[in-house]
């Protein structure tokens, strides 16, 4: 194919990357047109990443990112990440966040996508209207609203436990530390299920009708169609919604920081607070912060990749 | 010549010559004296004279707006010396420190900035400020400083600032409560507190007589513990930087003091170790509380507001047993991140020292706004005080407070460690230590054992 006129290809001429009067490879084409684009993601994602990597290994705070001189550190922030014995227990928390999130989640969100795929009409269009709102509330707002909710002095919260007479006296759900990570739980889960929701309706309103009609004119009941018929249909869908939702869960950090700021005591450290509680709080140690992201990210990548290997497995027998 | 007018040169004497030569001197001195010159040449004060160097384009200043005091005042800066200020202002709470650390991080210019002597160590450690003893007019400021305004801005004979406001950590009492409680006067010592909360408790005046701002942080559930144990008649650290954190000591008792309240006697509320300052004062207002410990005495500007707080005008601030009071003077601070240390200087005089006219304007106007304590002697005298202050102190109880100055330690003779880079690393570890203390998760002995072992990782952390 010879191509002529067009200013890009000019541009490509100029820098000896194609010639005039020859052939391109489609392959070579492809990867021509492709480079603007490559570019602006090496400049936007693929930069600050491998920048974070630099930083991991360097010994950087508030002084060093000033002067821009940073002191090679080897492996020594990465040692002082594995001895902390709080970045062990962010990790914990992290697991138990993400898996108390995404379980609700999933089962919230097919509970709720079944209950809007099986009403119809007017009603039903604005309570799918009324569902999304959480989902754009910003994740800071949305943890204000919570911090006041579950509030021990003023809460609504205890405020209707009470006034129903269920507690006696106001109870203490953010100052508890056994309570604390799943209150935050809690106010992530309302933000966030709407997502589930939207996904899992989705693909139930791709199930064709004539499915349950045949199994229930194979005598199926209510029950039967929903696990022998529907559900297997939609695991694709939700084994879509578990791993986006899990991974970020792995990076929950606005209500945190908002709702608890990590407190009480580290009950609710999660691994991404505890980055930005290092590398932008005092004592602004950016190498250890670094390491820690980086540390997080690759076990996020371990995670989704056995995540998803076992939920193949899982479709394949269901399938 | 003729011989008449030599016989009139004649008559002009040695006297009369001395008397015009003396007068024409005089004549010339004073007109030196009036001409322009001459007033350049007489002694100018700091906060008046016009640096020689060229002017900056901007000033850069960072610090949280608190009842619009900024707004009202930074608009002079421009007025008095023609510079444009860009004031990078957040709302209170530590959101002003992260601002400074990222302007300074990303190598922007950054010329007064305000520090609390509880984190003035993250700056210290990122050579973020710089002492100004090379300033002009410095030693008259220091002159009229406060005594604990000293020991937290003169540190090691270097001066780091000017005086931001100055605090004491004090209790705040409700009055007509302790009254129904049947009692005429505020506790005098530690075990009469035990007593009043127990009666106040048992007579049912108050579920929980005794509520503390014991949240996370650097100065609030920390400060509680520090109050205690300077009150009782210890220190955590010496001056060398040895712990005093071992068996019998006076920081033990304190903490097992304080933890009986919560889990033996039960008169504190289990809710104080969520409360930092303003959410304390907050909940303090209901009125279901004898005692707020231990706060800051500018505090009563909110309990006795009658726009905001349902118990406006029964609140007083006190003193602590032994008459022993911590106190705590924060400063503003020049940056090295500084474009002209010469109008840099003139900034931060504008805000921590006296305006073009030779008033401390901005520590008047802070005192009328927020009743924020000035670390001027000159600004803190009874009659200025109490006329800026009166509308939310009661009757008589201005003299306790200006008191409550007088006598208050610089926290840094408490903690001579806070000035130190691994001191916010093991403040983070007391937070965690002294919550679970307090929820009988584990004993003071555990949790002080504890402390003691976080100073090494504190260091390792801090790369000491």
């Amino acid at each position: 194919m010879v191509l002529k006129g067009a200013r890009f290809i000019e541009i490509l001429m100029m820098f000896g990357l194609l010639k005039t009067g020859k052939e391109i490879s489609k392959s070579r084409l492809s990867f021509l047109l492709n480079l603007p684009a490559i570019l602006f993601m090496m400049a936007i994602i693929a930069y600050p990443i491998a920048f974070a990597i630099y930083l991991a290994f360097h010994r950087v705070g508030i002084r060093e990112l000033r002067t821009g001189k940073m002191p090679f550190y080897g492996l020594g922030n990465f040692q002082a990440l594995l001895q902390d014995e709080v970045f062990w227990i962010s990790i914990k928390q992290t697991f138990e966040f993400s898996i108390f999130v995404v379980i609700l989640e999933v089962l919230l969100g097919l509970g709720i996508a079944l209950v809007i795929h099986k009403t119809r009409g007017r009603m039903s269009t604005f309570i799918r209207v009324i569902m999304l709102l959480p989902w754009a509330v910003p994740p800071i707002v949305n943890a204000l609203l919570w911090r006041f909710i579950f509030s021990s002095q003023y809460g609504y919260l205890n405020a209707v436990l009470y006034s129903f007479g269920f507690i006696d006296h106001f109870l203490i759900w953010l100052g508890n530390p056994k309570l604390a990570l799943y209150c935050v739980g809690i106010a992530h889960i309302w933000r966030t299920t709407p997502f589930a929701i939207l996904l899992i309706h989705a693909a139930m309103e791709g199930i064709p009708q004539s499915l349950f009609e045949a199994a229930q004119v194979d005598g199926a009941s209510a029950w039967q169609s929903f696990s022998k018929v529907m559900l297997p249909l939609l695991m694709p869908a939700l084994i879509l919604v578990m791993i986006l939702r899990t991974t970020w869960a792995f990076q929950a950090f606005d209500e945190i920081l908002g709702i608890t700021g990590g407190g009480p005591q580290n009950a609710t450290w999660v691994a991404a607070f505890y980055t930005y509680r290092y590398a932008f709080q005092p004592p602004q140690d950016v190498g250890l912060g670094a390491a820690s992201s980086f540390f997080l990210a690759l076990v996020i990548g371990i995670f989704a990749i056995v995540y998803i290997r076992f939920f193949r497995k899982v479709q394949v027998e269901w399938e | 010549m003729s011989t008449d007018t030599r016989k009139r040169q004649s008559r002009y004497t040695r006297r009369d010559f001395l008397e015009v030569v003396g007068a024409t001197g005089l004549a010339m001195g004073l007109g030196m004296a009036w001409s322009p010159s001459a007033a350049r040449a007489a002694p100018v004060k700091p906060w008046s004279y016009i640096p020689k160097g060229a002017k900056p384009k901007k000033l850069v200043f960072t610090s949280w707006e608190w009842s619009n005091r900024y707004k009202r005042f930074l608009p002079r800066w421009e007025k008095d010396w023609g510079i444009p200020l860009v004031a990078e202002l957040t709302p209170p709470g530590p959101t002003q420190f992260d601002r400074a650390y990222t302007l300074f991080a990303a190598g922007d210019q950054l010329d007064v900035i305000t520090s609390l002597i509880t984190d003035r160590a993250g700056f210290l450690g990122a050579d973020m400020i710089r002492p100004i003893d090379d300033m002009p007019g410095v030693e008259e400021y220091v002159k009229d400083f406060h005594r604990f305004t000293k020991e937290c801005l003169v540190v090691d004979g270097k001066v780091w600032g000017l005086p931001y406001f100055v605090e004491t950590w004090v209790p705040l009492y409700y009055e007509d409560l302790l009254h129904k409680a049947g009692f005429d006067k505020p506790f005098e010592d530690w075990d009469e507190l035990i007593e009043q909360g127990l009666k106040a408790k048992m007579d049912k005046v108050s579920d929980y007589p005794l509520l503390w701002c014991a949240g996370v942080g650097t100065e609030q559930l920390p400060g509680c513990w520090f109050g205690l144990t300077w009150s009782m008649g210890g220190v955590f650290f010496d001056k060398k930087g040895n712990h005093a954190l071992g068996p019998g000591s006076v920081a033990r008792k304190a903490l097992k003091w304080w933890q009986d309240t919560f889990l033996k006697t039960k008169i504190s509320d289990p809710r104080s170790l969520e409360l930092r300052f303003i959410p304390a004062v907050k909940a303090y207002m209901q009125g279901k509380f004898i005692y707020l410990l231990i706060q800051r005495e500018y505090y009563l500007s909110f309990a006795n507001d009658e726009a905001q707080s349902p118990i406006a005008g029964k609140v007083r601030a006190m003193g602590l047993p032994n008459n022993r009071i911590i106190g705590a003077g924060h400063g503003f601070v020049m940056c090295t991140a500084t474009a002209n240390p010469e109008w840099a200087w003139k900034l931060l005089q504008l805000v921590g020292g006296k305006t073009k006219d030779g008033e401390y304007s901005f520590h008047n106007l802070d005192l009328e706004l927020t009743m924020a304590g000035s670390g001027y002697k000159s600004v803190m005298t009874p009659e200025n005080y109490l006329k800026r202050v009166g509308k939310w102190v009661p009757k008589g109880n201005e003299k306790e407070i200006l008191a409550g100055y007088e006598n208050a330690t610089g926290v840094l003779e408490v903690l001579p460690v806070m000035l130190e880079p691994w001191y916010r690393s093991w403040i983070d570890a007391l937070n965690v230590q002294v919550q679970k203390c307090l929820r009988g998760e584990i004993s003071p002995d555990v949790a002080c054992d504890n402390l003691i072992k976080e100073i090494g990782k504190a260091k390792k952390k801090a790369k000491v």
